[in-house]
């Protein structure tokens, strides 16, 4: 009930603390507008950036190892390789490659051991290692002290133990749970391909391991349609920051967006869209050119049919005046003078036309003289 | 007879309009092959980085066709202005039609009031064409800035984009991707804004194909002296 009249208000007293409240014209509120574009267009990345996090987007490494389970025999001397090269003391719970049996299958994964729930494993010797993960990286985005780094050798995703902090978000992050923590360092620890020279390779007897170049298979194997396949709403929307909903959905979601912004909300959330202000930029500004042009075009397409016409009308009159103008330089003053007091009565072509029909240029004094009978005659 | 009369009085009418046209070589064929090469470069460059924008660039795969065709028209490009640049310096180009001299300050307004106001009245355009000076005041603006820092910029972020340079390796050291990106997508929107402008503007001259033609054969038809 009280709501519109508490809105009156405040909105007088808007007005009269901005001086405007006696009158508002029209240029006032062009130039507020312009001035609300201007700020509004300023504060609108000025927001965002507080809002996203940087993406972390890294070089790609260049190798990666891949173990055949067939000549695995589940001797455990890559796990002990490489924490006796990383950490020096023979621990296989540290280890990066994780070589377990598939005894107890379930939605925790083979790793999970004798605690996981779910059916008996079929026995089996399975490796993992970290992927290198290409893009996105899960435990660098989700590093609050960004410890997960580039390794100076081979590209690989190392954690950098005087940025880490032991928080363990990394390790919940990974979905191949493929990060190790140390309790005694208090710090995670992951696969770096021991700087281009993996140790746990050089440490398998049975040829089971190799450390081969780093090819993106994305589209080259059959995509496994699998229930975890499902993003969650969260990550899609990080994810659309690059991937941008194709097509159409990028105008409507401008037009969202900016209506969103007209109505006084926030000025635009990106993580909510996947839309970037860049991409808003260019939503509304090429629009905006297109239909300039056009109010230009289609004021002259009017201004000139007024002209033409008028032109029609008028252009007796001026070859009167021309002839006029001609028969007094035939006189005396001098055709040069004459030429130069007419003015044009328009430049364009469609008069142009126009006059050349008539066969009477008021611009050609000599002409007008040898045209104008004709015109009589006609 | 009145027939015959007519068709005559018609034909020296034709006679006079075509004596009428002053025609002036305004553009020498290097520079309209470069136009024409360079305008069909930047509408590829246009789709393809619309086709690059929409899915996000990490998405692609490394050979996909827009990514390709971007790439290589890129480097054509990046030529393209380098000769632009080499004969535009070597022939004089550059300082006859680009360098904004002192006259041109008042001529600016003058013809921004032309485009905003007199145009709509009818009124001839203040500036006359010629072999001398091709440019008014408003075209050395906008070309020069064009040419002399809207190309360069996206030349060189676009080069530095590409992954076959070894620049690449301090880019994601210093994590400028993208800035870098931020600045070649406002030099692309520069690039929109003033092709939708420079279509619409070369419809604007004596007649609304007589700029296009000019660019196609060299000479610009105007009105001729007498007819002024």
């Amino acid at each position: 009930m009280d709501r519109p009249e508490e809105q009156n208000e405040m909105l007088e007293s808007v007005l009269r603390s901005a001086g405007l409240d006696h009158s508002f014209p029209r240029r006032h509120f062009l130039k507020l507008s312009g001035v609300s574009i201007i700020g509004m267009s300023v504060l609108g990345p000025s927001l965002a950036r507080g809002t996203t996090k940087p993406l972390i987007i890294m070089e790609q490494a260049q190798g990666i190892v891949v173990a055949d389970p067939i000549k695995c025999v589940g001797c455990g001397r890559c796990e002990l390789a490489c924490t006796e090269f990383n950490d020096g003391k023979a621990s296989p719970a540290l280890s990066r490659i994780k070589v377990d049996r598939n005894l107890n299958f379930g939605p925790k994964g083979v790793f999970a051991g004798r605690q996981g729930q779910g059916n008996w494993g079929n026995g089996l010797v399975v490796q993992d290692l970290c992927k290198q993960c290409p893009h996105p990286v899960p435990c660098a985005d989700a590093c609050p002290k960004d410890a997960i780094v580039v390794a100076p050798r081979g590209n690989a995703r190392a954690v950098d133990p005087d940025k880490c902090n032991g928080c363990k978000v990394c390790l919940k992050a990974c979905p191949w749970d493929m990060i190790s923590f140390d309790p005694d360092s208090n710090k995670a620890t992951k696969c770096f391909l021991c700087n281009g020279k993996p140790k746990c390779v050089e440490a398998c007897p049975a040829e089971s391991l190799s450390y081969v170049p780093w090819h993106d298979l994305t589209n080259k194997v059959p995509r496994r349609i699998t229930p975890t396949a499902v993003t969650p709403p969260v990550k899609t929307a990080a994810c659309q920051e690059c991937h941008l909903p194709g097509g159409g959905k990028v105008v409507t979601q401008g037009i969202r967006m900016f209506l969103e912004m007209a109505k006084g909300g926030k000025p635009f959330s990106v993580r909510e869209f996947g839309f970037r202000w860049i991409d808003l930029a260019g939503t509304i500004l090429i629009p905006v050119a297109m239909l300039f042009v056009g109010v230009h075009a289609a004021l002259r397409a009017v201004v000139n049919g007024e002209k033409g016409k008028s032109c029609a009308g008028a252009g007796e009159v001026k070859v009167s005046e021309g002839m006029a103008q001609g028969l007094q330089g035939e006189e005396g003053t001098g055709t040069e003078g004459a030429v130069g007091a007419v003015e044009p009565p328009c430049g364009k072509a469609a008069c142009d036309s126009g006059r050349g029909e008539g066969g009477a240029s008021p611009m050609r004094p000599g002409a007008g003289e040898e045209t104008a009978p004709g015109q009589e005659e006609s | 007879m009145p027939e015959k009369k007519l068709h005559l009085a018609k034909k020296r009418v034709e006679v006079k309009e075509l004596l009428a046209v002053k025609r002036t070589y305004l553009h020498p064929l290097p520079l309209r092959i470069w136009h024409w090469a360079n305008a069909l470069m930047i509408i590829l460059l246009i789709i393809t980085g619309i086709e690059l924008r929409i899915p996000g660039i990490a998405a692609l795969p490394p050979n996909s066709t827009p990514l390709l065709v971007h790439n290589y028209v890129g480097w054509t490009m990046t030529a393209s202005s380098l000769f632009w640049l080499v004969y535009s310096l070597i022939t004089g180009n550059l300082r006859r039609h680009y360098v904004i001299r002192r006259r041109d300050f008042k001529g600016t307004f003058k013809q921004a009031r032309f485009y905003l106001s007199s145009i709509f009245r009818g009124q001839e355009n203040p500036f006359r064409t010629s072999p001398d000076e091709k440019f008014n005041p408003l075209q050395k603006i906008a070309y020069g800035a064009m040419m002399c820092i809207f190309t360069p910029v996206l030349v060189i972020t676009g080069v530095l984009l590409n992954d076959k340079l070894l620049f690449r390796k301090y880019i994601l050291l210093l994590n400028v991707v993208r800035v870098l990106d931020g600045i070649h997508v406002i030099g692309a929107y520069v690039v929109v804004l003033y092709l939708v402008v420079h279509i619409y503007m070369s419809t604007l001259g004596w007649k609304a194909s007589s700029h296009i033609k000019a660019m196609i054969v060299g000479y610009e038809e105007e009105p001729g002296e007498d007819r002024m």
